[in-house]
């Protein structure tokens, strides 16, 4: 599915990619956590952090930075967490077992947190189940749970195809935030988030990375057909998407 | 969800209860023989009448009621602890031991329960635990068979990938995060085959291959009764009426569980 793609991410770097669904973006993503789903399969290539081969790593070694060294945004958060387990417990139960926590000082971070992405109603989302929140909201904690754990890198996958425009700019402002301190490898189709986050973005077509550059760039100048589509439809966007006298 | 007000389910539940536990009121001791009083018709001290060997008929039914919905109780709790957790690794083997785990269960699936329950009373004689472990076989398959498919739908989910993603061990991952989203549709099914499962423990003993000669249950009860028919045709109606019933308040409980 992948073939001939190189990616460097550095760290207080966002890097984003783009391209058609079924480009291979969301594989890309899995195959970096480690977690590919059935059939498929690394038959080629190499996956670095820290220039330590990743995808060679035993399981329970491999394990060890999944969260610590790798975060990952999901892109349906509404899924994401499990929907029979109080969310308090599952942001306990991660760091518990990430940073070596005793459980109250797991709560008390988790609290931290949840304040410093605007939940201000800890004790409320800690003690709802995930169905009992938001999309936005749960995306927030997701992020909440990257902000605990602060690992060097992270990886998002579409973090702002399920939310509304409040929720939206709320998630590209915790993105900014967190990138002085990490590398973000965002995938993203939205405009905003790969303009004002991603420093460097890259359009990924069939497999193979077709074109590169800011996204400012790669909208004024697109050299492939999928980017002048893109570029074309994200300018009708901008132009006007709230009015209803273009119908 | 289950919605508290719902009162098939209550009147379900409680059809099953009162079978299960009503034995604690039984008049007189189902075991005592009293040749002197045999096929007694219905009165105020025997009120279901005496059978061919002079016992309260009413207290062996209410006895049969606790035998019946006990092996049912565990079978249900053998076939939920073996096949959830063995349903959910065969749902997120993959490779060699997917089909050996598939083709085991295909072979289970291919005997009918009798031929279980024949072969564990020839190793182990007749008695109660036979007829558990040989029910036990028999639900696991499709109980197994239903958590397979589920665990397999579950495995893409999103949250058993995030759950990889953030570090949870496979092991965790199997038996924390999987099992209760797995819990209701195995409650659900259990309750529906449970009906199947009083049939069966009825039809067993009917033939004479069920709990033996200790244990009271309605399908002994129906064959004892079936050689005084024309005596006392009523005999055999007594217990069917509850077979029926607890049949039926399975397959309501199941139907309202859905």
């Amino acid at each position: 599915m992948l073939r001939e793609t190189t990616l460097t991410v550095r760290r207080g770097e966002a890097i984003g990619v783009t391209g058609e669904s079924g480009s291979g973006k969301t594989t890309m993503l899995k195959a970096a956590m480690g977690v590919l789903g059935r059939g498929c399969e690394i038959d080629g290539g190499e996956i670095q952090l820290d220039g330590r081969a990743m995808d060679k790593l035993p399981p329970h070694e491999r394990r060890k930075l999944a969260g610590t060294s790798l975060g990952f945004v999901p892109q349906l958060p509404m899924t994401a967490f499990d929907s029979r387990i109080a969310m308090g417990r599952q942001i306990q139960a991660v760091y518990c077992k990430r940073l070596g926590l005793s459980r109250e000082a797991a709560t008390g971070l988790a609290r931290e947190k949840l304040r410093q992405v605007n939940l201000l109603d800890a004790e409320r989302v800690m003690g709802s189940r995930p169905g009992a929140l938001s999309g936005g909201m749960l995306q927030r904690v997701a992020i909440a749970i990257l902000l605990g754990l602060n690992p060097p890198f992270i990886l998002a996958d579409e973090p702002t195809s399920a939310l509304d425009p409040d929720n939206r700019a709320a998630v590209i402002a915790l993105l900014q935030d967190l990138k002085p301190t990490s590398g973000l490898l965002v995938v993203s189709h939205d405009t905003e988030v790969l303009g004002r986050v991603c420093d460097r973005v890259h359009v990924l077509h069939d497999g193979e990375l077709v074109e590169e550059g800011n996204l400012a760039e790669l909208l004024a100048a697109p050299k492939h057909d999928w980017t002048a589509r893109f570029a074309e439809t994200a300018g009708q966007r901008e132009e006007g998407y709230w009015s209803w006298e273009r119908w | 969800m289950i919605r508290y007000g719902n009162w098939r389910i209550w009147t379900a539940a409680s059809v099953l209860l009162l079978c299960a536990f009503a034995y604690l009121f039984a008049p007189h001791d189902p075991y005592q023989i009293e040749l002197g009083k045999r096929l007694l018709p219905p009165s105020s001290e025997y009120p279901f009448g005496t059978d061919s060997m002079g016992r309260c008929l009413l207290s062996r039914v209410l006895y049969g009621g606790r035998t019946t919905l006990g092996i049912v109780l565990l079978t249900w709790l053998a076939t939920l602890a073996i096949g959830l957790p063995l349903g959910i690794a065969v749902g997120f083997w993959r490779g060699r031991f997917r089909a050996l785990g598939d083709s085991f269960l295909n072979v289970l699936a291919s005997f009918p329960p009798i031929v279980y329950l024949i072969v564990w009373m020839g190793a182990w004689g007749s008695g109660t635990n036979t007829v558990v472990v040989a029910l036990t076989i028999a639900s696991l398959v499709s109980l197994v068979k239903l958590v397979k498919a589920r665990a397999e739908i579950e495995r893409d989910k999103a949250y058993v990938v995030c759950a990889a993603a953030s570090g949870a061990s496979r092991l965790r991952i199997l038996f924390w995060h999987v099992p209760p989203n797995l819990i209701r549709e195995s409650v659900v099914l259990l309750s529906l085959i449970s009906a199947d499962i009083v049939l069966m423990i009825s039809g067993f003993s009917f033939i004479g291959l069920g709990v033996g000669e200790g244990g009271i249950d309605w399908g002994a009860i129906m064959t004892d009764g079936r050689t005084v028919a024309l005596l006392r045709p009523d005999i055999m109606l007594y217990p069917l009426a509850l077979i029926v019933a607890c049949a039926f308040a399975f397959n309501v409980l199941g139907e309202e569980l859905k």
